[in-house]
């Protein structure tokens, strides 16, 4: 009996820390856009910083899952197709699959691993150490100061790290089209761009796969940089709490991706 | 200038200030000596509302910390500055652009008089050719001497200097004393000095207190603090005492 009283305690405390915590990530979000339009050119410096850290460092890995993860979706989707005697419109699967849901989706998880995780530990590292008092000593809102150029950087370049996975995507399926399926590259060209072209709704110039995929983009963008610094600032406890700050933020960011992108992409094509 | 009155404050189970009061004035330095966790880096948070009492007031210039807005803790901040017993230096950015970062974030300041003042900071603690280094890549001793150039920079009111001299050789002990004695020479500043350093104590307290069971105990000028008989103090004393040196 009273272990039971004591587990359902232990529940209903980690349910209300999730709650403060979702509470808290909505909070700062809130507070870095109010200060964007003030701080932003002031912080254009940290701003730039923190675009390379999230843009370029990454590029490589975002690169090489990109292209691979075509060439996987190639195989096996090409392999079925092949047997249906429907080999060349492997590339209108491809293209839907990379731009709608796979490259977003992987982009933020390469994301969250490397950028969000560093986020989490170097601003749990200031927390730990006190950084954070001092930023506030001199009047300096932590959340303009570390948050705002975090957030800015991620959410213009998750669309953008997405975008080239999907192509290099494109371009991995193909090759494997020309030597596994023997598809010729212009008949999977071809196909590629009717598929996007033959969507059901533009906006603006983007057909819907590619839009939807960079409004996924951003939105996964928001939440990894807000999850992993909000997860950060609420370190506590030496290095030992940055451990724990950095596997709160990682493990959030995926549940919350898989989550989101879920409803993201029921509100577009249900 | 700063007082505080009747504070208490617990972390959880523990009851850390138990009615701490005290008030300080232009001028007065006072330096608080006490064993290790009894609440003094506390005690200097609550100061500039980094932390909020759980009962009882803390007054900075006629404004209660606990209720000021915004606006009022700002003003607060900029009067009253706080040397982090660790430094507590942005790491990503050098030691010259963290001397700078209190007047950029002004943002009202022209950036040549920014760096005039930065620079004079930095060369009155000795700091100008380690000026362009990152902090993870200087000693312990010299992020102390820059987080002080931070706080010198400010031309605060009032500096609150948590343990300015843990981490020094005693020639840069001596030095920081100096610098302090300085600083307060005008009589315009006030200044807690937390420290464990007798000799720092002596060289720059117009007033001694110990803090004590979460309050602050048996202040007074140095040579009458010297008298004390109070136990935790006499065992403090006796750390200054050596062979060879005559002792009161
Ligand atoms: N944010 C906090 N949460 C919980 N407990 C705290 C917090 N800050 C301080 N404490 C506790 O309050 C007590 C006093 O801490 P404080 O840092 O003021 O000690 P101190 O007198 O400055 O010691 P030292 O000389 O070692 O710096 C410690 O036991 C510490 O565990
Ligand atoms: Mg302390």
């Amino acid at each position: 009996m009273g272990s039971l009283t004591e587990t359902l305690e232990r529940q209903g405390h980690a349910l209300r820390e999730t709650i403060d915590h979702a509470g808290f990530a909505v909070g700062i979000f809130v507070r870095a856009v109010r200060r964007l339009p003030a701080d932003a050119f002031h912080r254009r410096r940290f701003i730039l910083d923190q675009l390379y850290v999230c843009g370029i460092s990454p590029l490589p890995v975002v690169a090489i899952v990109g292209l691979f993860t075509g060439m996987i979706l190639a195989l096996q989707v090409g392999i079925e197709l092949a047997d249906l005697g429907q080999a060349e419109s492997i590339s209108n699967m491809i293209g839907v699959i990379l731009f709608r849901e796979m490259g977003p989706f992987m982009t933020a998880m390469i994301l969250t691993a490397s950028v969000g995780s560093a986020m989490a530990a170097e601003i749990g590292t200031m927390a730990v150490s006190e950084e954070i008092d001092a930023l506030e000593c001199l009047s300096i809102d932590p959340v303009s100061f570390l948050v705002m150029p975090r957030v800015v950087a991620l959410c213009i370049m998750t669309p953008l790290l997405s975008f080239v996975g999907c192509v290099l995507g494109c371009i991995g399926g193909g090759i494997v089209a020309k030597t596994q399926l023997s598809v010729q590259p212009s008949i999977y060209v071809r196909n590629l761009l009717t598929s996007l072209e033959s969507s059901p709704q533009q906006f603006g110039p983007l057909p819907e796969e590619i839009f939807t995929g960079l409004v996924k983009s951003v939105v996964f963008g928001l939440l990894v940089s807000t999850i992993s610094c909000a997860a950060g600032l609420k370190a506590e406890g030496g290095a030992i709490g940055v451990g724990r700050a950095v596997r709160t933020a990682v493990v959030r960011c995926f549940l919350m991706l898989i989550i989101i992108g879920y409803y993201i992409s029921w509100a577009f094509f249900r | 200038m700063i007082e505080l009155i009747d504070v208490h404050k617990s972390f959880g189970e523990q009851h850390v200030l138990r009615g701490m009061s005290f008030t300080l004035e232009q001028g007065q330095t006072l330096v608080v000596l006490g064993r290790s966790g009894t609440g003094k880096s506390v005690t200097l948070k609550h100061v500039v509302g980094l932390l909020q009492p759980d009962s009882g007031q803390v007054i900075v210039n006629g404004v209660d910390v606990a209720s000021a807005d915004a606006e009022g803790l700002r003003e607060i901040r900029r009067q009253v500055a706080y040397l982090f017993q660790t430094g507590a230096l942005v790491n990503w950015l050098s030691v010259r652009d963290n001397v700078a970062l209190p007047l950029v974030e002004r943002r009202d300041m022209p950036s040549e008089e920014i760096r005039e003042r930065v620079d004079e900071s930095l060369g009155s603690l000795d700091m100008l050719q380690h000026a362009d280094k990152m902090p993870a890549n200087i000693s312990g001793g010299m992020r102390k001497r820059a987080a002080l150039a931070r706080v010198l920079v400010q031309e605060p009111d009032a500096i609150l200097y948590d343990e300015p001299t843990a981490g020094l050789d005693p020639i840069m002990g001596r030095t920081v004393g100096r610098l302090i004695q300085e600083v307060q020479s005008s009589g315009e500043r006030a200044a807690i000095v937390v420290t464990h350093d007798m000799d720092l104590a002596f060289q720059v307290g117009t007033e001694i207190a110990l803090h004590y069971e979460g309050q602050l105990v048996e202040r007074a000028p140095p040579e009458v603090f010297e008298q004390s008989s109070h136990p935790v103090i006499r065992e403090f004393l006796r750390t200054r005492e050596r062979p060879g040196k005559a002792s009161p």
